[in-house]
């Protein structure tokens, strides 16, 4: 491919901030046309790995989550000693509105890992195309197996979930179940509850009167759900399922039990697009724009198939195909990465 | 003081202290695993093994046997009847310093996700959703933190111990005589790579995972095996209980399940070979295969 873009690859290098916690432990993997296509590669210092970047110019670079005894070997004897949990989260389509839906989820399942699952260290990510990425660096995780990491992802993603089973019938027709103050599904289940029993059209119940209401309330809050009238209570609460909005958490499984995976390198760039594998401080404030690592410089194009805009990048010009365009560098990057131009200048 | 606590506080201590475990606490230590190996608990201390150290020598004497032994389904068979006995007897302030002594990580009635998740058995009881989880800890009643204690033990303890000591051959001889034999030839035909590893697996008396059973079961179903001929080929698990496990097979048999695809193989970690199908029922049906 055009070497403008190698020398550009290339330069952005030369000043990345490079930052790998225990980078001598893990394994690297790169691609020129694909994700990976050299792998079991190891490098003991970030200026080893910057010197390995600034001269071989791959697309793409990843590392493992997993730490090795020998990064190196091969996989059979590289010696696992743990690893990074990490989280996927991939929109479907490359569009905006899809990449905003799954912000939103990002954030959300970075909010459950805080507040649920207490992690304390993590790095937060824009993959760098269409998705986000959560490492988690916390050491309690580290040595999880596939299997506990699978559970992880079915929480989060609500998928399995028995609202019938926060209940337990007692003597006299008391029912007990979660109380508002609880962590975890219960305690987001009965707020949830009682926000639905205080709409004035509650789908919960039809309230006779404020004090019904009020009684039914103030029994949940003490994990009693009986005070209501209601023939078949348990299936009444049903309806907060549908109103709960947490279960569906869209997380890529695979990439979460998978503890040997290659996951993309935080501030490298990514080969389809030419955006950085951008850090983040929070996932509400990004926007694609952030990513970008070239200038608006204009350059030549010349475009090797109709180009209708770039959404992500609010680009909005139309161009034929065979046309020669003169358009901001970022997109030319993009646009010939894409293989929809090549550079001319 | 507790069994239990012997075991894991003061075991490390006395093992200091002697060089060799006496000859006459083998007698005992083959008594007391012929007992496991049988009734799958282990027997209550009597006689000089009331005294704290007089058990701790009769307890390494188990593990010398059964370093010597070298037998899978025994070793296992003996945790679990640990485990479970241990786990059912401590009192609750027992069961709070093992917990600790077991290295897991717990505050008051709270244990931290990753160990929950690490030893809690993978069922719907302990499904994560029903639970109170906050800040990394997941809050537990007493019942399923002495469950949870028992995964623990059982996967301490059934770590192979190492060893030879030529003095106990024929105790050793006379130990691996008690283990239940029951042979089954299972005609299955040519197996998926994955289910004959659970059954290799199986026949090693390995402890397998829930999942592990469970698919298996259903392949040996779907490929035409009897529910007799799983019963007994699952004798071999070192907690095996024929009642459950009829129960458990005849279930199977009875919803018709399908195989697990290689995809939920994987996702397990159950899948061993890349045979380019989508499940494990279609191997050697198309012809040849990869591996």
């Amino acid at each position: 491919m055009e070497s403008i873009i190698d020398e550009l690859f290339s330069n952005y290098y030369r000043r990345a901030k490079i930052f790998i916690p225990r980078i001598e432990e893990r394994e690297f993997g790169i691609g020129y046309d694909k994700k990976i296509e050299r792998r079991h590669l190891s490098f003991f210092t970030e200026e080893a790995l910057r010197k390995f970047l600034v001269e071989e110019v791959p697309r793409y670079i990843s590392y493992s989550i997993a730490y090795y005894d020998k990064p190196a070997a091969e996989m059979k004897n590289k010696g696992w000693k743990g690893a990074d949990l990490v989280f996927d989260l991939d929109a479907e389509e490359g569009s905006l509105s899809s990449l905003k839906e799954i912000q939103r989820q990002a954030a959300e399942l970075y909010d459950i890992l805080k507040g649920e699952f207490g992690i304390k260290k993590a790095l937060r990510v824009f993959s760098g195309n269409k998705g986000f990425h959560i490492h988690v660096y916390d050491e309690e995780f580290r040595e999880l197996g596939s299997e506990e990491r699978r559970r992880i992802v079915e929480y989060v993603s609500g998928k399995g979930f028995d609202y019938t089973h926060l209940f337990s019938k007692r003597e006299g027709g008391m029912i007990r179940g979660p109380k508002p103050s609880e962590g975890g599904y219960r305690g987001r289940f009965a707020r949830k509850a009682i926000e639905l029993a205080r709409e004035q059209k509650s789908p919960l119940y039809n309230f006779k009167s404020p004090s019904e209401r009020e009684a039914f309330i103030k029994g949940v809050e003490e994990g009693i759900w009986s005070k209501i009238r209601a023939k078949n209570p348990i299936e009444r609460f049903g309806v907060v399922v549908e109103h709960l909005g947490v279960a569906g958490i869209d997380v890529d499984g695979a990439v979460t039990y998978d503890i040997k995976r290659l996951i993309r390198m935080p501030n490298s760039l990514h080969g389809s697009t030419g955006f950085r594998v951008l850090p983040l401080k929070s996932f509400d404030d990004f926007d694609v724009e952030k990513a970008v690592a070239f200038s608006d410089e204009p350059v030549d194009v010349i475009l090797k198939e109709d180009v209708k805009g770039v959404e992500l990048l609010n680009w909005k010009e139309d161009g034929k195909k065979g046309e020669k365009k003169k358009v901001p560098l970022y997109i030319a990057v993009f646009l010939a990465l894409k293989r929809k131009a090549i550079i001319s200048s | 003081m507790h069994v239990g606590i012997v075991i894991f506080k003061k075991l490390s201590e006395y093992a200091k202290e002697i060089d060799e475990v006496p000859y006459i606490y083998y007698e005992d230590a083959l008594d007391r695993l012929k007992y496991a190996l049988k009734a799958g608990t282990i027997p209550i201390p009597k006689g000089r093994e009331l005294k704290e150290k007089e058990f701790a020598l009769t307890f390494m004497a188990e593990r010398s046997l059964l370093a010597n032994a070298n037998h899978p389904y025994l070793t296992n068979r003996v945790a679990i009847a640990y485990a479970k006995s241990i786990a059912n007897t401590l009192t609750t302030k027992e069961l709070m310093e093992i917990a600790e002594l077991l290295g897991i990580n717990i505050k008051g009635d709270k244990i931290h996700v990753g160990d929950f998740l690490r030893y809690s058995p993978n069922s719907k009881d302990y499904s994560l959703y029903y639970f109170e989880v906050h800040n990394g800890y997941v809050k537990l009643n007493e019942q399923k933190l002495r469950r949870i204690i028992e995964e623990v033990i059982k996967k301490k303890l059934s770590t192979q111990p190492k060893g030879k000591d030529e003095r106990i051959k024929d105790m050793v001889k006379e130990l691996l005589e008690a283990i239940p034999k029951k042979k089954v030839t299972v005609h299955t035909g040519e197996m998926a790579p994955c289910m004959k590893e659970l059954l290799n697996r199986l026949r090693r008396h390995e402890n397998l995972s829930h999942y592990a059973r469970w698919s298996l079961a259903v392949y040996l179903i779907n490929r035409g095996v009897s529910v007799d001929d799983i019963v007994k080929l699952y004798s071999a698990l070192p907690d095996y209980k024929e009642e459950i496990t009829r129960y458990q097979v005849e279930h199977i048999k009875k919803k018709a399940y399908t195989t697990p695809s290689c995809l939920k193989m994987k996702t397990y970690g159950l899948c061993v070979a890349e045979c380019g199908i989508k499940n494990p029922m279609e191997y050697g049906k198309h012809g040849k295969h990869n591996r």
